[in-house]
C-alpha cells in the first residue's frame, strides 16, 4: 500500500512539466556556471578546476539554498492537491492509514525533490564535459566528487526543507502559504546569516545554518588550490554535527506535523469553502438573446489585440512558477548588490548608472528564463488548455492573435523593467542616496537593453511556430543560447551571427553612456530587423486549427502567404542585409575585427618574427617634448613630438627599431630623424619598424626625432574596446607614443596561450639573478630618467592635464591650451587627461595640492586632501624630500578601477575613491588609503624603481602599501589597522587558492597583486612591529638615498632586502626570512584563557596556546616546520581594544604563559592584532573565565 | 442560405481516409450528422469550422468560399467542439466577455447584456464569477453552448453535444437547438439515432468518411417501407442468419435475440415491421 502511494506520487510528478522545468532551471544554472562566466555562483577560478570537488560542493550548496522555493513548490503541494482535486473524499474512505498516507506522499515528493535538486549535479557533470572548455581548467570525471555533495548536502537539506514545507503545506492547505514559505525561508535564512555574521563562535554559527553553507566554508576557507582540487569536503566536525542536528529537526517537525494532521476534510484554519450550488438544469424555456452587432473593423482589431495582450499578461503574472522566478531574480539581484562592496567593506554610492546596470545585468538571466519559457507558453496557451478548437474558430486574424501575444510578452518585460527601476530606487534609498536619475534608468532599460530581449522573444516565437512542439521548441531555444556561447568561446565572436547579441557597454557617472551606444544601436536595429523577418515568417507558420503535420502546414502557409506578406518580407530582408553590411563595414573594414584566437596567432607571429631584434642595442630617450591636441567629441588626438635619443652604450648604433602600439588607429604618420635613415622593416600591421641610420650614432651622441600622427576612432567596433579617448574623461598614457626596441610587453603573457602557439614558457618577470635585465626599469624599456615638456590642448569646456607644471594657459580658435614642463627628470611614464573638471586647491607647505573632479563627486575630496598632507608629512620626514612642487589627483571614468601614480599626477578612477560611501565612521577610509598609497609612489617608483625581475614591485607597491599603512596608523590608530589588515590577510589567503601559476614568496613575487599588495601589507606591518617602525624607515631612507634617480643598473628586491636585513637584529633574521623569502603560514590558537584576581587588585591571566607553523610550496602543498618565533601574546577588552601585548618566544607547539594586567580583560590569547599569516585568525583569542 | 460541400476528401498522414468525396447541401434548419465513432463526423465538422483543410473539394456558404476565406467564415460561425478546456482561473463571465470581443461585439453595453442573457439562459448566472475550470460536466457543456451562441452565428456547429448529458437535459438541449434553427444552419453530430429522429429537418449518415445516406429523416424511413423484417431467434443461430440475410441489427429481448433484416423481397417466417430511423442508420452503416 505504502509503495503504491509512493509510486502514484512518482508517476504523477513525472508526468508534470513543472518537474522538468525545475530540474531544467537547476541544470541550466549550474551548466552555465561551469561553462561560462554568465552565472556567478562563486567557486572556481585560477588554478582551481571548474569542476573541482570544492567548486561542485559550493555550487550545489548555493543552488540548494536558492532552490528553497522550488523545494517548497514540490514538497508543499501533495496533500493540498488531494484536497483541491477532492481526492481526499475517496482517500479517507479507503483503509489507508494516516501514517501510510503522509509517509507515502512525503517520500514520493521527497524522491522527486531530490531528483530535481540533482539537476545541479547533472548540469555540472554535463557542463564539465563540454569540449570547448579549456582542458587545463577541468578535472577528469570522478564520481566521488558528485556523490559527496549528493549525500552530504542534497539528501539532508531536501529532507529538512522538505519536511518543513510538506508539513506547512499539509496543515494549512493554502496555496499561497505553499508558495510563500519557500521565499520566507530564503529571507529568514539570509537575515539570520547576516545576524550570525556577528557571532564570533564559529561552531555556533556553523551549526545554526540549516543549509550547511557556513559549516563547509568554515572547513574550506583557506584551502590552497591544490587542496581545493584534490580534497573531498569531509563529512566531519562542523559539517557532520550540522547535518545530524538538522536531520534531527526534520524528524521532529515530521512528528509534530504528523500529530497535528487530522485525517479529515478540514484543514487548519482555512476559510470555509462554498459549494457551487446550482441546479444542473438548463433553463431555456424560450431563447431570448439580445440583439448584438458584430463589427470587424480596425477598432475591433485594436480591441482584440489589447484584450488578448492584457489577458495573457495577467495569466503570466498569475502563474506561480513565474512568481517564483521573478522573486528569485529579485532576491538574488538585490542580495548581490547590497552585499557587493567595492573595497575593504566599503561600497560606492549607488549612483544610478552603476546600480541600474548592476541590477539589470544580475536580472538578465531571469529575463532569459522568463522569455524562453513564457514565449512557449504564449504560443501554446490555447492548446495547453485545450480551448484551441473554440479559440481557433473565432474571427480574429492570425497576425492580430500572434502580435497580441507578442505584445503580452513585451508588456511582461516592461512591467519587470519598471519593477527593476523600483528596486533600484529601493536600493538607493536604503543606502541614503536620493539622486535617482530615473531618466537614466529608463534609457538604460528601455533603449539600451530592451531590444536584445525583444529579439529573444521574436526568435522564440519563430522557433515555437516553426517546430510546433513545445518541448522541442524550448530545447531549440535553449540550445541556441548554448551554441551562442560555444561559438563565442571558440573564436566566432562577430555579433552579426551571434543571435541577438549587441556590444557590451560600461556606464560611468562621468561619461554617462559615452560612445558605446553608437555601436549598440546599430546592432539593435539589425536584430530588430532580423527579428521582424522571423516574426513575419512566424505569422505565416502560425498554427491554427488541427493540421499539425508539416506538409499540410506548408500548404496552408503557401495559401496564406500573399503578395503583401511577400513584399514586407523581402523589404525586411533587404533592410537587414543593408544594416548588416553597414555593421560589417564599420566593425571589420573601418575597425579591426580580431577574435581572441586570431589575436593570439597574430601576437605569436609578432614574437616569432621580431624577437630576434630584442637584443639590438637602442639609443635611450632622454628628452621628450610633445604637442598633443585632444578632440574629445571626435574621439581623436593628434600628436607631434620632438624627442632626443642618446647612445648610452659603448658601441655604435646603426639600427633604430620602433613600435607603435596603437597602429590600427594611427593615421597620417610622419616620422623622421636628424640623421637620414633607410627603412628595412616596415610592418604597418604590427606597427613594427626597423630603420638603418646612414651614419651610425656614436657612443655618447644624440639623435633628434620628430614625428606626428593622429589616433582616431572611426565607425564602431564589434566589441567596444577603446575607452581611452572619450567625450568626457579622456585618459591615456605614454603607451600610445613610439617605443624604441623590440617591445616584449606585446608578447603573449598567458601560459596556456603560449603553449597553444608553441612558444617557449615565459615567466611573468625575469629571474632575479638575470643581471642582463638590470639595465632597464620595469616601467619602460627604452629610457632612463628624461626631461619632459608638453603642450596639450582640448575643447573649451574641458581641462587637459599632463605631468609637469603649468607654464602657460591660453585660448585659441575656441580651444584651450596648456603648456606643462617638468623641472626634474622623470621616468618615461606619463599620462594625458581631459575632462570637464571642477578643481579644488589646497597647499602643504610650498606644495600645491589640486583635485580635479567631476561635478557632483565632492564626497571624499577633503579626505583625499587630508591624506595628501599627512602623507607628504610622513614621507618627507622619513624617506626624504618630495621631488615635485605639486600633487594632483585627477578623476577618470569607471572604465577602469584603479588609481595610478605618474610624476606629480595621479589619475584616479571615479569608482574607487570619488564615489565611495565613507559615511560610516567605522568604515575603512579607502580614499584616504588609496591616496596615501599613490602619493607614496612618488617615492616608491618615481624615485627608486626596480629592474624587471622577480620581486620588482616590492619596493614600489609593497613599500607604498607600507607607507600608506604608517600614515593610516598614525591617523586612525592600531585597532582600525587590525580591521584593515584583516581584509588584507583574508584577500591574500583567499587569492592563494586562485593562483593560476605559482605562488611566490613575497620578495620574489612576479607582479602578483595579492602578494605585493595584500600579503605585503600584512608582512610589512608585522615587520615594523617586530623590529620597529623607525628601523624600517631607516632601511627605506637609506635605500632611497642610495638609488634615487640613478640609472642602470637598477636595483632588485634582494638589494632592497639587504637594507631591511641590515636593520634587523640577528635573533629575528630567521623570522623575517620566513616573511619575505618563504611562504609561511601559522595556525595558532588559544586553547584556554583564565584569570585570577591578585591581592593588589590586578589580574593574573593564564593562556594555554597551541601553535603550528607550515612552509608551503608554490602549489600550496604545506609542510609542518619547527617553531622558533617571537609572537605576541595579549588581551583585549569588549570593544576589541588592545589592553596588553608582549612578544614571547614560541618554540613548542603547546605552551602556556602568564601575565599580569591592571584592567580585567575580555579575551586573551596569541597574536591579538592578527599580524601573522594565520589559517584561522578568529581562534587566536578566546573569552577568559 | 445554404452550405454546399463538394467533393471533400481528406487523408491523414497515417493513411486514414477521414473524408472521402463528401457532397452535401445543408439548408437552414437543424442538420443531423449521424455516424458511428470514427466515421469522420468530427473531421467534417472541423473542416466546416475552418480548423482543418480538406485535400480536395470545396465548401461554399452561399457565395462564400469557406476554405479560401476562413476569416470571413469565422464571423458567422458558432462552434462547440466535442471536448474542450478553458483557461486557468477565469470566470464564466470573463471568458464569455473575452470571446465576445474576439467575435467582434465591440459595443460594451451590448456585450454586457449578451453575456448576462447567455449566463442566465444557460443557468450559469449564479456561478458566473466562479472558475470555469471547476465546473461540473453539465455546467461546462452549457458554457460551451453559451459561447457558441455569441454573435448571432449563421452557422452553428456542435460536435456530439449530447454525449454525457442525461436524457432530460438532452431533450431540453435539442429543443433549444431546434428553436434557434429557424434562420440558421445548425449542424450537429451524434451517434445516437434518437437525437436526430424528431427534430432534424435534414440529416446525413456518414461511415468511414463517406456519406452513405442523406435527406429528410422521414424520406429515408419511407425508402425502407416494406423492406424491414424482424424475427425472434435463438442466440446461437445469429451467425447463420447473418450469413443468409442482411441482418441490420440485433438486440436481446426477453432472453431471445430479435433481429431486423432488410430485404427488397418479402421474407417468409419474418414479420414485416414499420422501419424506424434506427433501421435506416444500421442499414447504411452495416
Amino acid at each position: 500500500m505504502l509503495l503504491n502511494i509512493i509510486l502514484f506520487e512518482l508517476r504523477y510528478r513525472l508526468n508534470r512539466p513543472a518537474t522538468y522545468i525545475y530540474f531544467g532551471i537547476l541544470f541550466l544554472l549550474s551548466f552555465l556556471f561551469i561553462t561560462t562566466d554568465v552565472v556567478q555562483i562563486g567557486g572556481s577560478s585560477g588554478n582551481v578546476f571548474r569542476n573541482s570537488p570544492f567548486t561542485i560542493n559550493k555550487t550545489v550548496l548555493i543552488l540548494n539554498l536558492f532552490a528553497a522555493m522550488i523545494c517548497s513548490a514540490i514538497m508543499g503541494v501533495p496533500v493540498y492537491r488531494d484536497f483541491e482535486h477532492r481526492f481526499h473524499e475517496i482517500l479517507f474512505t479507503t483503509p489507508i492509514s494516516k501514517f501510510q498516507y503522509l509517509i507515502g506522499r512525503f517520500l514520493g515528493s521527497y524522491i522527486i525533490a531530490v531528483l530535481v535538486m540533482s539537476g545541479a549535479l547533472v548540469g555540472i557533470m554535463v557542463g564539465s564535459s563540454m569540449p570547448y572548455l579549456d582542458p587545463e581548467q577541468v578535472a577528469p570525471f570522478n564520481a566521488i566528487y558528485y556523490w559527496q555533495p549528493f549525500y552530504s548536502i542534497i539528501l539532508p537539506n531536501v529532507f529538512f526543507m522538505g519536511v518543513l514545507f510538506f508539513m506547512v503545506g499539509s496543515l494549512t492547505r493554502n496555496i499561497f502559504a505553499i508558495y510563500v514559505q519557500g521565499i520566507l525561508f530564503l529571507v529568514l535564512y539570509l537575515l539570520s546569516d547576516t545576524l550570525a555574521g556577528d557571532i564570533d563562535n564559529k561552531l555556533i554559527s556553523s551549526l545554526l545554518d540549516p543549509i550547511g553553507l557556513s559549516a563547509s566554508s568554515e572547513i574550506t576557507k583557506f584551502w590552497t588550490p591544490a587542496q581545493r582540487n584534490q580534497m573531498i569536503i569531509p563529512l566531519q566536525s562542523y559539517l557532520l554535527y550540522n547535518r545530524l542536528i538538522w536531520i534531527g529537526f526534520g524528524l521532529l517537525f515530521f512528528m509534530i506535523g504528523f500529530k497535528l494532521f487530522s485525517f479529515s476534510a478540514q484543514p487548519i484554519n482555512l476559510k470555509k469553502r462554498k459549494k457551487l450550488g446550482v441546479s444542473d438544469e438548463l433553463i431555456l424555456h424560450k431563447l431570448a438573446l439580445p440583439k448584438t452587432k458584430q463589427w470587424f473593423n480596425f477598432k475591433t482589431q485594436v480591441m482584440q489585440f489589447s484584450k488578448i495582450a492584457s489577458f495573457e499578461t495577467r495569466l503570466i503574472f498569475r502563474s506561480p512558477i513565474f512568481i517564483i522566478i521573478v522573486l528569485l531574480g529579485f532576491f538574488t539581484t538585490v542580495l548581490n548588490i547590497t552585499g557587493d562592496t567595492a573595497m575593504y567593506g566599503v561600497s560606492t554610492y549607488p549612483v544610478t548608472v552603476k546600480i541600474i546596470q548592476n541590477v539589470a545585468e544580475n536580472f538578465s538571466l531571469f529575463f532569459i528564463i522568463i522569455i524562453t519559457f513564457y514565449t512557449g507558453e504564449l504560443v501554446w496557451r490555447e492548446r495547453s488548455n485545450k480551448i484551441n478548437q473554440i479559440a481557433d474558430a473565432l474571427p480574429i486574424k492570425n497576425y492580430t492573435l500572434m502580435f497580441s501575444k507578442f505584445a503580452a510578452m513585451l508588456l511582461v518585460l516592461i512591467i519587470l523593467n519598471l519593477l527593476i527601476i523600483l528596486s533600484c530606487i529601493g536600493i538607493q534609498t536604503g543606502a541614503g542616496y536620493t539622486n535617482y536619475e530615473i531618466g537614466i534608468s529608463l534609457k538604460y532599460l528601455f533603449i539600451e537593453s530592451f531590444p536584445g530581449y525583444v529579439f529573444l522573444v521574436m526568435f522564440s516565437f519563430f522557433i515555437h511556430a516553426l517546430v510546433n512542439n513545445k518541448f522541442l521548441g524550448h530545447t531549440i531555444v535553449i540550445l541556441t543560447y548554448i551554441v551562442n556561447i560555444a561559438l563565442e568561446t571558440n573564436g566566432f565572436e562577430h555579433k552579426l551571427y551571434l543571435l541577438g547579441t549587441t556590444p557590451s557597454f560600461t556606464l560611468s557617472d562621468m561619461n554617462g553612456f559615452g560612445h558605446f551606444m553608437h555601436a549598440v544601436h546599430w546592432y539593435q536595429l539589425y536584430w530588430m530587423l532580423i527579428g521582424s523577418v522571423l516574426m513575419v515568417i512566424a505569422a505565416q507558420l502560425w498554427v491554427r486549427g488541427n493540421d499539425y503535420n508539416f506538409k499540410s502546414r506548408l500548404l496552408i502557409v503557401s495559401n496564406r502567404f500573399n503578395t503583401k506578406g511577400k513584399l514586407i518580407l523581402s523589404m525586411l530582408i533587404l533592410m537587414s542585409v543593408a544594416c548588416g553590411s553597414f555593421i560589417y563595414y564599420n566593425t571589420t573594414v573601418l575597425n579591426q575585427y580580431l577574435p581572441k584566437n586570431e589575436r593570439r596567432v597574430a601576437m605569436a607571429q609578432f614574437e616569432k618574427q621580431y624577437k630576434k631584434f630584442e637584443k639590438v642595442l637602442q639609443p635611450r630617450i632622454t628628452s621628450v617634448n610633445n604637442q598633443v591636441d585632444i578632440f574629445p567629441d571626435e574621439r581623436k588626438v593628434t600628436f607631434k613630438g620632438q624627442w632626443w635619443l642618446k647612445n648610452i652604450h659603448s658601441n655604435n648604433i646603426d639600427t633604430i627599431i620602433y613600435n607603435l602600439a596603437s597602429i590600427s588607429n594611427i593615421q597620417h604618420k610622419k616620422i623622421s630623424f636628424s640623421t637620414p635613415t633607410k627603412e628595412i622593416v616596415n610592418n604597418n600591421y604590427f606597427g613594427f619598424y626597423v630603420l638603418k641610420l646612414t651614419k651610425p650614432l656614436l657612443p655618447g651622441d644624440s639623435i633628434e626625432l620628430k614625428f606626428s600622427y593622429d589616433i582616431a576612432y572611426y565607425g564602431f567596433e564589434n566589441e567596444v574596446s577603446q575607452t581611452d579617448i572619450v567625450y568626457n574623461g579622456t585618459f591615456f598614457n605614454s603607451g600610445v607614443l613610439p617605443f624604441f626596441g623590440y617591445n616584449a610587453d606585446m608578447e603573449i603573457a598567458n601560459s596556456d596561450d603560449r603553449k597553444k602557439e608553441n612558444l617557449p614558457k615565459k615567466a611573468r618577470s625575469y629571474a632575479i639573478t638575470d643581471s642582463s635585465r638590470y639595465n632597464n626599469t620595469y616601467i619602460s624599456g627604452d629610457a632612463d630618467w628624461l626631461n619632459f615638456e608638453t603642450t596639450v590642448s582640448t575643447i573649451e569646456n574641458q581641462i587637459a592635464i599632463a605631468p609637469g607644471y603649468l607654464q602657460k594657459e591660453w585660448k585659441s580658435n575656441g580651444r584651450r591650451y596648456f603648456h606643462y614642463k617638468m623641472d626634474a627628470p622623470i621616468l618615461n611614464f606619463y599620462a594625458y587627461l581631459s575632462a570637464d573638471y571642477q578643481v579644488k586647491k589646497d597647499k602643504w607647505h610650498d606644495v600645491n595640492i589640486e583635485i580635479y573632479y567631476h561635478k557632483g563627486h565632492e564626497y571624499n575630496i577633503d579626505k583625499m586632501i587630508l591624506s595628501i598632507k599627512h602623507s607628504l608629512d610622513y614621507f618627507t620626514k622619513n624617506f626624504g624630500p618630495y621631488q615635485h612642487k605639486q600633487a594632483r589627483i585627477i578623476e577618470f571614468p569607471a572604465y577602469a578601477s584603479f588609481a595610478q601614480s605618474f610624476p606629480n599626477t595621479i589619475p584616479y578612477s571615479e569608482d574607487i575613491g570619488f564615489i565611495l560611501n565613507l559615511n560610516d565612521p567605522k568604515a575603512i577610509d579607502v580614499s584616504y588609503y588609496v591616496t596615501s598609497h599613490e602619493i607614496a609612489h612618488q617615492w616608491w617608483a618615481h624615485q627608486v624603481i626596480g629592474a624587471p625581475v622577480d620581486g620588482m614591485t616590492v619596493f614600489s607597491e609593497t613599500m607604498s602599501q607600507y607607507s600608506a599603512l604608517m600614515v593610516m596608523k598614525k591617523q586612525f590608530g592600531k585597532e582600525k589597522m587590525k580591521k584593515f589588515l584583516a581584509y588584507e590577510l583574508d584577500k591574500y589567503q583567499s587569492a592563494r587558492g586562485t593562483e593560476r601559476e605559482k605562488e611566490q614568496a613575497l620578495l620574489f613575487n612576479q607582479n602578483q597583486s595579492y602578494l605585493h599588495y595584500n600579503k605585503g601589507s600584512v608582512i610589512m606591518y608585522a615587520l615594523q612591529d617586530l623590529i620597529g617602525e623607525e628601523k624600517v624607515n631607516n632601511a627605506a631612507k637609506n635605500f632611497i638615498n642610495k638609488y634615487k634617480f640613478k640609472g642602470a643598473p637598477y636595483p632588485n628586491a634582494l638589494d632592497f632586502y639587504s637594507f631591511i636585513k641590515n636593520e634587523t637584529p640577528d635573533s629575528l633574521k630567521q623570522m623575517i626570512d620566513d616573511m619575505f623569502v618563504r611562504i609561511t603560514v601559522f595556525n595558532n590558537r588559544c586553547q584556554k584563557a583564565s584569570i585570577t584576581e591578585t591581592k593588589d587588585k590586578k589580574y593574573l591571566v593564564k593562556v594555554d596556546l597551541n601553535m603550528q607553523k607550515f612552509y608551503a610550496d608554490s602549489a600550496g602543498n604545506e609542510k609542518t616546520t619547527a617553531l622558533n618565533d617571537w609572537i605576541d601574546i595579549g588581551a583585549v577588552d569588549e570593544n576589541d581594544q588592545l589592553l596588553y601585548s608582549k612578544k614571547v618566544k614560541i618554540n613548542k607547539d603547546k605552551m602556556s604563559f602568564e601575565f599580569v594586567m591592571d584592567k580585567k580583560p575580555y579575551k586573551a590569547g596569541i597574536d591579538p592584532l592578527n599580524q601573522l599569516i594565520d589559517k584561522d585568525g578568529d581562534d587566536n583569542l578566546i573569552k577568559v573565565n | 442560405m445554404q452550405l454546399i460541400l463538394q467533393n471533400l476528401s481528406k487523408t491523414y498522414p497515417n493513411g486514414t481516409k477521414a473524408l472521402n468525396n463528401i457532397n452535401l447541401e445543408i439548408p437552414t434548419g437543424l442538420f443531423g450528422l449521424l455516424g458511428p465513432n470514427g466515421a469522420g463526423k468530427s473531421s467534417l465538422m472541423r473542416t466546416i469550422a475552418t480548423l482543418q483543410d480538406a485535400d480536395t473539394g470545396s465548401i461554399f456558404l452561399d457565395d462564400l468560399d469557406v476554405m479560401k476565406n476562413k476569416d470571413e467564415m469565422r464571423k458567422f460561425l458558432g462552434y462547440l467542439p466535442q471536448e474542450f478546456g478553458v483557461y486557468p482561473n477565469i470566470s464564466a463571465e470573463d471568458l464569455l466577455d473575452h470571446i465576445c470581443i474576439l467575435k467582434g461585439i465591440t459595443n460594451s453595453k451590448e456585450r454586457k447584456e449578451l453575456v448576462k442573457a447567455l449566463l442566465s439562459q444557460t443557468n450559469l448566472y449564479e456561478v458566473r464569477k466562479k472558475n470555469v475550470g471547476g465546473y461540473s460536466g453539465g455546467m461546462k457543456q452549457r458554457f460551451g453552448i453559451a459561447q457558441a451562441l455569441i454573435g448571432n452565428p449563421k452557422v452553428i456547429i456542435v460536435d456530439e453535444p449530447t454525449a454525457g448529458l442525461d436524457p432530460a437535459e438532452r431533450n431540453r438541449f435539442l429543443n433549444l437547438l431546434s428553436e434557434i434553427s429557424e434562420q440558421v444552419i445548425i449542424i450537429f453530430s451524434t451517434h445516437i439515432v434518437e437525437d436526430v429522429k424528431e427534430l432534424c429537418t435534414n440529416m446525413a449518415v456518414i461511415n468511414k468518411g463517406e456519406v452513405v445516406a442523406k435527406g429528410h429523416p422521414q424520406d429515408l424511413i419511407d425508402e425502407l417501407n416494406g423492406k424491414v423484417f424482424k424475427k425472434i431467434i435463438e442466440k446461437n443461430t445469429l451467425d447463420e442468419y447473418k450469413n443468409n440475410f442482411r441482418v441490420i441489427s440485433n438486440k436481446l429481448s426477453a432472453g431471445k435475440t430479435e433481429i431486423h433484416v432488410a430485404s427488397n423481397t418479402p421474407l417468409l417466417d419474418f414479420e414485416l415491421v414499420n422501419p424506424g430511423l434506427e433501421d435506416v442508420y444500421f442499414n447504411k452503416i452495416i
